[in-house]
């Protein structure tokens, strides 16, 4: 049997390694083809681990996986890691009924996850890339948790404690838990805690709406929070930001920090999370900083140190007409300066 | 670039197939050079300029739609306006400070159409003399002082690409 890896162009071979963990001292690596299904992993677990078939259960993400779901549909790449429990018969067949009704609203669900896609920023991959949503225990921060209900919104993922769980790994024992979401890249394999930082206006342009500057319909594109969502593609939004940040004219925003409002000048529609602005590449996101820092400093009655070469930003504790910048430890001293004093004259 | 020209070509093609009231294209002339166009302009019926002609000249650059067009009256006829000054400079918010990428030619020519509707009193700016005099031939290297109320005016008048629904996480 050859061992499959999917490298970065994303080329997929028929065969993976998965790690199945019952728990930190027992994980059982397994070879196993797309095509196969979850029933067959348990079969092959329970012969290497002499436990029967059905008293294993499978947690992805926060579901029990049901029988009939096969590899490729859980879109898992090589070396991904599940977690597994086992349940005794008895109690498992309280849970068949259960089990064939959860096992179809599993597969509609996890369907909905393939149709609904994320977006992250990945600073390994320096790139847009598309997400997976996965889910740990608050309290044990294991992956041995699975959700009372699915999350609906951005909302649910991204503020703590909308979304319980039952912890199944040893410490937590079958309690209630707050349930942790997190993002990972698809783009290359990591870590299993490695978190990527999820782009939420970053979509699939499903509808094939047009871009509100080049009235194109591509596909991701960004939506902007207005009432009417309007939606840029990403090339787009590129030069837009790349043109706003020449004529320094984001907006400070006491909530969401330096940022743009979607291109028509719509009400409330600033971007929510300055990550989208890592989409500009790595000089321009610098530049984005810088500004972003001066700005902030400004409007909160600091001033930026006026030496050539310095410009560090400082927040002033004090009223004072004379002031030392902390990096240079000039300003003090150069007090005959006029620029200098005028600079702080005006500041203070 | 290459979406820029994407872009004008179908501005170009809107603007044709559906012009403003009082606004005409001569889409075979500007074919020729797609980064500067010529546009005829109508007084509206009931204003001040009803039946006078005037010519608005756009000219594009390469980092449209998300700079400016530079757009001016040329021609013999330039309106006499409180907003237009006698070199067809004019002074509307959309140009410069208020310009947003959704915006579009067609929408520049509503704006300076519905300016000049609703003008009341044929008069020069009052600097005109001086400005004329001073100014630099490029109509955005101007720093502009728009009144709050303009402003507000022009913002409203938007856009091509309106959407018609709120598109749901799901």
């Amino acid at each position: 049997m050859f061992r499959a890896l999917r490298n970065r162009s994303g080329l997929q071979m028929s065969t993976i390694l998965l790690t199945v963990k019952f728990s930190s001292s027992c994980s059982c690596p397994v070879d196993v083809d797309l095509e196969s299904s979850v029933l067959d992993v348990k079969s092959t677990l329970s012969k290497q681990l002499q436990i029967p078939a059905e008293e294993i259960q499978i947690i992805l993400a926060g579901r029990i996986l049901a029988d009939k779901s096969t590899i490729k549909d859980l879109c898992i790449g090589n070396c991904s890691v599940l977690h597994a429990f086992t349940q005794k018969p008895p109690e498992f067949d309280v849970k068949v009924g259960n089990e064939s009704a959860d096992g179809n609203t599993n597969t509609s669900v996890r369907k909905g996850e393939l149709r609904y896609q994320y977006f992250v920023f990945c600073k390994e991959c320096q790139c847009l890339q598309p997400g997976k949503l996965r889910v740990s225990c608050q309290s044990c921060k294991s992956g041995y948790i699975i959700l009372y209900r699915d999350p609906d919104n951005f909302d649910d993922v991204q503020q703590r404690g909308r979304i319980n769980g039952e912890c199944k790994s040893e410490q937590c024992n079958g309690q209630q838990r707050e349930v942790e979401f997190y993002f990972k890249c698809t783009g290359h394999q990591g870590e299993e805690r490695e978190t990527a930082a999820v782009l939420k206006h970053v979509r699939p342009n499903r509808k094939h709406r047009l871009c509100v500057v080049c009235s194109e319909t591509g596909s991701p594109v960004m939506v902007f929070p207005c009432e009417r969502r309007h939606v840029i593609c990403l090339d787009c939004f590129k030069s837009y930001c790349v043109v706003r940040l020449n004529d320094r004219g984001f907006t400070e925003n006491e909530n969401v920090g330096y940022s743009l409002p979607c291109p028509v000048g719509c009400p409330n529609s600033l971007i929510e999370d300055p990550h989208h602005f890592c989409l500009l590449g790595v000089d321009q996101y610098e530049r984005y900083k810088s500004f972003a820092t001066e700005e902030y400093v400004l409007q909160n009655g600091g001033v930026l140190c006026p030496a050539v070469g310095c410009g560090s930003g400082f927040l002033l504790t004090e009223a004072s007409r004379k002031v030392t910048c902390p990096t240079c430890q000039k300003g003090s001293h150069q007090k005959d300066d006029p620029t200098i004093d005028n600079y702080h004259t005006v500041s203070l | 670039m290459a979406s820029m020209e994407k872009r004008l070509q179908k501005e170009l093609l809107a603007l044709t197939k559906d012009p403003p009231a009082g606004v005409k294209v001569d889409s075979q002339r500007i074919c020729t050079n797609l980064s500067e166009w010529t546009v005829d302009l109508e007084g509206a019926p009931e204003s001040i300029y009803e039946g006078e002609k005037f010519q608005l000249m756009f000219k594009f650059g390469s980092r449209y739609p998300f700079e400016s067009p530079q757009v001016m009256f040329i021609g013999e006829h330039i309106p006499v306006h409180p907003h237009v000054y006698s070199n067809g400079h004019i002074c509307l918010s959309i140009l410069t400070y208020d310009w947003s990428p959704a915006l579009s030619a067609q929408s520049v020519c509503l704006s300076v159409v519905s300016m000049l509707s609703s003008c009341k009193e044929k008069k020069r700016p009052p600097d005109n003399a001086f400005y004329v005099k001073t100014c630099s031939k490029n109509p955005k290297k101007t720093r502009w002082w728009y009144h709050v109320l303009l402003n507000k005016v022009e913002r409203n008048s938007v856009n091509m690409y309106e959407e018609e629904r709120p598109c749901d996480m799901k």
